[in-house]
């Protein structure tokens, strides 16, 4: 579930300074995100105390007066608007049984739509704040208190932890069972977070569905399918498709005719088949390369519309070669669609980025020459040095095995020794399944599962498939389970060895411990600090990591959105194509990778001096010699670039579809980079631009006004700055000189009939403690100014995703203890997960 | 408007798509025999974040009103359209710490809970209204509800207060639908359902192992997933029951659908069809249908930011208004959509249409929810005539009173046993026959 407002959740009300505030108390006292804000006065210490030592209820609530003056004539006794008594709150002072009704309160004093303009009295704004304060004190203990005694969720495997975990229990690659599985629900940030993971009677069709086609691709006897070949020439091409096992379509971007030499120029072609054996296949692509002279072309390739990867080949001389070769795991039955898209083929882009259009293309020229001109062809290629292929091939081979029966089957069953015994398979296989050792009598479950079937007729295989389908299906295997005895304290209970090594692995790999790990914890050293920190290093360094990527990086930047954005191709065509916004979805984690892979600094998040890029976006950026779609490290010059918050994906994401939102772009930051989201606006709060005013104007005069509002300004004297700093990237990141702004009803005139008029960008941007910064590079500075800020920012959002829950009090001890040890390690990525592996809240519940 | 992309890799693809040729009137015409009394069919059709009220709601009531601009794509509907002004579940505008003053907007739709009702938990909800009809007539067809969404994300709850999952992607709705049942033998069925019951009986005993281990604080989700357990035990019964009778194969020229289509229009379109395609094949006669989420975009109709965004915008800006009101009209389009193909499908001597309570809303209308004024005042409109059970071609002012109502109305006609839901007493009595 997607909690819109997450008031419950504490470091909005947490203080950053964490030298200034060791202990828990006065952290709880200082103002939401807002560093610079010391803890103001004294007597919210002493009342802070007070809280945390007597009970909630019975507390009069200072200020009780300003409250009777104003607001108890129309919610009290007499008259209760909206049946809010307030005489009766304030009388009661329960503020636990209350708790909503408060929190209503505070959110109107907050927004200060409370008395209503029309009703001739309001307090002061200096009683205003005393009363917010006090009350967000108030109310932040109890919800602390409440976390604390909430539930201590149990975390199942959501779907990408279930497909590795399939995959390193069995060890079949390409298995993707979880793909029917209903999606997960992100809470907190992440979809590994506990509460968050739902279950339903659809989850347990999909799992009992899953176990099924598993079993199928990992436990099979019998004799060997056949591996067939499919292939298809284009010399051979036949507009009609018969009925060949290899059906290939191309979309414009193959040119010939029936009998001649065919060139692909680039563009996507596809392949249809079907397989009539799920299993391991391999799709080749050939082609003889004409015309290249060492330039690079980069290709993507897709199945069935998803599992994109990315090719990149530079051809030299002119014989046959291996443009594409893949595996790739598939299932029986339907059909399956490969595809391979030439997008990196210079001579088109060079084109587009002449401003020649696609119908006046020498493309679309060559291609009606040809048809009406055949002998001319080669003249028109010789003419324009074009690279192309000739001698097309798509061959498709499977299924593979690399020995029979395959591998897994063979581990499987080893352990019987050729014997159709269920007991020793399932001995050997259990505790894998459950991360744990498997008592005598709980496998003897197992194997009464598997007799029972072999008494009702099913041959050996089926019933041990039936017994290993029970184990996948059982809360041992899809939950994390860690066993605090029933009394203990929250954060009491010491993780065993085994608790430990599945924690490690789902944090880290996310996926169930390997053979080392397993071993460490049967031999009760896994919880040695010692043996964990080179256990972490040694992890860090396996490739399996990259998990960490797809999981956590990819949700902390929220790169799994960017796909799905829409921006307005009326106005960003000329820039932004598919091979851009593939690109910039991708951008961010490669970034989070190289950083992790090279155990960098994590400021280099805020300000690096180099960038991750490929061809589309290094052309995107202005950056030279990068060509093909593998992204790589390449040093950058331009000051305007190197950040995560100079890079499209974010620019992108926290853009509307047709202009900036500086907005959206300072609370990404403050949630993301400092995990200090802001509160929700309040209630009906209009657009920016008001009909009232029908000039044009440049954001920052509409924000300018905005803050004028007093309602406004509290959070965005905060917010704003951050995005106002970035305002030099338009809507899809692309850096400008001026701002451009265009009438909306502009949006879809030719470019020629739009009047849009353009701003120059203020001198500066003045943050809310005063720091004023002129352009990005000193915004980047700015930033790095920032760093234990953002240290803290990405702990807290480490710790959420490796422990899968919300952050508690006790944890911020910890926090404060990694932050520090950080600092003294150049802020180092392999440090940071160092210090979490090692912290106390890693290692208990 | 131009939506061209300089590179066409997306655009190949497109022509892959399998299109279900709808409506009916021949494919299933001979498919459901002529009975005397064909089920009632209830549907929830849902939108998120509102609609500019203004532009809904017509501006007469009684039997003789004009439709509203928004709802004009309705005409051909109007005599089976009945629009209910002054619904709500007033529960979902007290204070509670998730809506983020969305009122019944996020969660509490089908459910109209108090959120806030249990201190401590952000958010508990409640049993929503199709699981209640699930729960009572859901054994009469193989699926008791179908939810579906365009995006991910559900407004149905089981009893525990837990969120049943929508499905948007097509391929997996077909083959919800038609998968097994339609390639299986009964034997092969058979076999299925003892080893799933075997698998279940034994996964049961360890759950409940299990949570005895643990103590109460941990054992919330174990509970869950022995619930689900059981509600699919219970399903396998039902699906044994079914297996016993004809497969139900796939209606000629319908393919399996390539995915989700790029477009939200055709993917609404084509979930509509799906739905049309289960109630056609009896298989369900229970669905919810999430078809407008708040953060859609629809650059085909020129409306290429966030809707919400346009909901903010619409109270200071003429250009914000007309373009939310734009996508409140091509919601109505989606909903028409879905209308002309039950009405395209012959069911007994009527259509389906005619024997289904089809209920169209929002959560909110044109202002935020809690506490605001007239945020209360949503968009409510149902279609179908329930098999002539009740009376239509209406709008109906009721000022403020519970939605809770029309739901009790909704399952009275299909059969179910049901007096109140949480604070609604009693059915809607101005649209009783």
């Amino acid at each position: 579930m997607r909690i819109v407002r997450s008031t419950v959740d504490f470091p909005s009300f947490w203080g950053q300074d964490a030298r200034a505030a060791r202990s828990g108390l006065r952290r709880l006292l200082e103002r939401a995100f807002d560093p610079v804000q010391t803890i103001r006065l004294a007597c919210l210490l002493t009342l802070g105390l007070v809280l945390c030592t007597s009970p909630v209820r019975g507390e009069a609530m200072p200020l009780a007066g300003v409250l009777n003056r104003h607001c108890v004539e129309c919610h009290g006794d007499f008259v209760s608007e909206a049946d809010l008594r307030l005489d009766k709150l304030l009388a009661d002072a329960d503020f636990d049984r209350d708790f909503l009704k408060w929190e209503h309160l505070l959110g109107r004093l907050v927004d200060r739509t409370m008395p209503p303009p029309d009703h001739g009295s309001a307090p002061t704004d200096a009683e205003y704040d005393q009363m917010i304060d006090w009350l967000r004190v108030k109310l932040s203990a109890i919800e602390l208190r409440r976390a604390e005694t909430a539930p201590r969720w149990m975390r199942r495997l959501n779907r990408a932890e279930y497909d590795n975990t399939i995959r390193d229990l069995f060890g079949v690659t390409g298995l993707s069972p979880s793909g029917a599985f209903p999606e997960d629900d992100a809470l907190h940030g992440f979809d590994n977070v506990a509460e968050g993971l739902t279950l339903s009677p659809l989850h347990v069709e999909a799992y009992l569905d899953a176990a099924d086609a598993i079993l199928s691709e990992a436990l099979i006897v019998g004799p060997q399918p056949e591996t067939r070949t499919l292939r298809h020439t284009f010399n051979y091409y036949e507009k009609k498709d018969g009925d060949a096992q290899l059906r290939v379509r191309d979309g414009n971007s193959i040119l010939g005719k029936q009998g001649e030499t065919r060139r692909w120029v680039g563009g996507p072609f596809h392949g249809r088949f079907d397989v009539q054996h799920s299993g391991l296949y391999r799709i080749t692509v050939r082609g003889r390369p004409h015309q290249f002279d060492g330039a690079v072309a980069g290709f993507v390739t897709t199945m069935n519309q998803s599992h994109r990867q990315a090719h990149d080949v530079r051809p030299e001389g002119e014989g046959l070669i291996e443009i594409v070769g893949r595996e790739i795991r598939l299932t029986a039955g339907g059909s399956q669609v490969f595809e391979i898209d030439w997008t990196e083929n210079q001579h088109r882009l060079g084109q587009r980025r002449a401003g020649i259009s696609e119908s006046a293309s020498p493309f679309r020229q060559l291609s009606a020459v040809q048809k009406m001109f055949p002998n001319e062809r080669d003249r028109w290629f010789n003419e324009l040095g074009w690279p192309y292929f000739t001698d097309l091939e798509v061959e498709i081979v499977g299924p593979i095995y690399e020995s029979w029966p395959p591998p897994a089957t063979e581990r499987l069953l080893s352990p019987a020794g050729g014997q159709e015994r269920f007991e020793p398979i399932l001995k050997a296989f259990l505790p894998r399944a459950f991360r744990r050792p498997v008592k005598d009598d709980e496998v003897a479950v197992f194997v009464a599962i598997a007799e029972a079937e072999q008494a009702a007729g099913e041959p050996f295989l089926e019933a041990l498939r039936q017994a290993i389908a029970a184990a996948l299906v059982s809360p041992d295997f899809l939950f994390l389970i860690e066993t605090p005895p029933p009394e203990s304290q929250r954060g009491g209970y010491v993780l065993n060895d085994y608790e430990l090594a599945s924690r490690l692995s789902y944090f880290l790999w996310s996926t169930m411990p390997d053979d080392r790990l397993f071993e460490l914890a049967a031999a009760g050293r896994l919880s040695q600090p010692d043996v964990l920190r080179a256990e972490v290093d040694r992890m860090l360094a396996d490739p399996r990591d990259s998990a960490m990527t797809d999981g956590f990086a990819a949700q902390w930047l929220g790169t799994r959105r960017i796909p799905a954005l829409m921006p307005e191709p009326a106005l960003f065509r000329d820039v932004f194509d598919d091979a851009v916004h593939d690109a910039i979805a991708r951008e961010p984690l490669e970034f989070f990778e190289t950083i992790r892979r090279e155990n960098r600094p994590i400021t280099d998040f805020l300000a690096s001096d180099f960038a991750v890029v490929n061809g589309p976006l290094a052309r995107f950026y202005g950056i030279e010699g990068v060509e093909g779609q593998t992204f790589r490290k390449v040093p950058i010059a331009d000051p305007n670039r190197g950040s995560l918050v100079t890079q499209a994906g974010f620019l992108t994401l926290t853009s509307e579809a047709t202009r900036t939102s500086p907005i959206k772009r300072g609370a990404w930051i403050l949630e993301r980079l400092f995990h200090r989201p802001p509160p929700p606006p309040p209630p009906n709060v209009g657009t920016l631009i008001t009909e009232d005013d029908p000039t044009l104007r440049p954001i920052h005069e509409h924000l300018n006004k905005h803050r004028e509002i007093a309602a406004c300004a509290t959070c965005h004297r905060r917010i704003d700055p951050y995005g106002l700093a970035l305002e030099r990237f338009d809507a899809v990141g692309s850096y400008r000189e001026k701002e451009k702004v265009l009438p909306p009803e502009q949006v879809y005139l030719p470019a020629y009939k739009q009047k849009p008029v353009f701003f120059e960008f203020p001198k500066e941007t003045v943050f809310e403690d005063g720091t004023a910064v002129g352009s990005v590079p000193e915004f980047k500075e700015y930033l790095l100014g920032r760093k234990n800020d953002f240290a803290r920012g990405l702990t807290e959002q480490l710790m959420i995703y490796c422990l899968g829950r919300r952050l508690l009090v006790r944890d911020q001890d910890d926090i404060d203890q990694i932050v520090d040890q950080l600092a003294d390690a150049d802020y180092r990525f392999g440090e940071l997960v160092r210090q979490v592996v090692l912290s106390e809240a890693f290692r208990t519940r | 408007m131009k939506t061209h992309r300089p590179i066409t890799r997306r655009t190949v693809l497109r022509g892959l798509g399998a299109c279900i040729p709808l409506p009916f009137l021949e494919i299933m015409a001979t498919a459901a025999p002529a009975v005397e009394q064909r089920p009632v069919r209830l549907l929830w059709l849902y939108t998120q974040s509102g609609a500019w009220m203004d532009e809904f709601t017509p501006t007469a009531t009684g039997a003789d009103w004009q439709l509203s601009k928004t709802l004009e794509p309705l005409a051909e509907f109007r005599s089976e359209v009945n629009v209910l002004s002054g619904l709500r579940h007033a529960n979902a505008f007290k204070p509670n710490p998730v809506v983020n003053r969305h009122g019944q907007d996020q969660v509490c739709h089908l459910t109209g809970a108090d959120l806030g009702r249990v201190p401590g938990i952000s958010a508990k909800n409640s049993v929503s209204i199709d699981q209640i009809a699930g729960y009572q007539l859901g054994e009469q067809t193989r699926i008791p509800t179908l939810n579906v969404s365009v995006t991910s994300g559900s407004i149905s709850f089981n009893a525990n207060g837990d969120r049943v999952p929508s499905e948007h992607r097509p391929e997996l709705i077909f083959d919800r639908l038609f998968g097994d049942r339609s390639s299986q033998s009964a034997d092969q069925m058979e076999r299925r359902f003892r080893r799933r019951t075997s698998i279940l009986d034994s996964v049961g005993e360890q759950t409940a192992r299990l949570t005895g281990r643990l103590g109460q604080a941990d054992r919330d989700k174990l509970d869950s997933y022995m619930t689900s357990l059981r509600e699919v035990e219970r399903r396998i019964e039902v699906e044994r029951r079914w297996a016993g009778k004809e497969p139900i194969p796939v209606p000629e020229g319908i393919q399996r659908p390539a995915g989700v289509p790029e477009s939200r229009s055709r993917h609404i379109r084509l979930l509509c069809d799906l739905v049309t395609l289960a109630l056609a094949t009896d298989q369900t006669r229970i669905v919810t249908f999430k078809l407008g989420d708040m953060g859609c975009q629809y650059p085909e109709i020129g409306c290429p930011d966030g809707y919400h965004g346009y909901t903010h915008g619409a109270h200071g800006n003429e250009d914000q208004r007309r373009r939310m009101c734009t996508v409140d009209r091509a919601r109505v389009e989606h909903l028409a959509y879905l209308l002309k193909q039950l009405r395209g499908t012959p069911d007994g001597e009527q259509d389906l249409l005619h024997n289904s309570f089809v209920h169209y809303a929002s959560g909110m209308g044109s202002t935020h929810g809690e506490g605001e004024r007239d945020g209360d005042i949503i968009p409510n409109l149902t279609a179908g005539r329930a098999g002539g059970r009740i009376r239509t071609g209406l709008h109906l002012d009721f000022g403020r009173r519970e939605l809770g109502h029309l739901y009790v109305s909704m399952l009275r006609t299909a059969g179910a046993q049901i007096d109140r839901f949480v604070e609604a007493e009693g059915p809607l009595r101005e649209i009783e026959v």
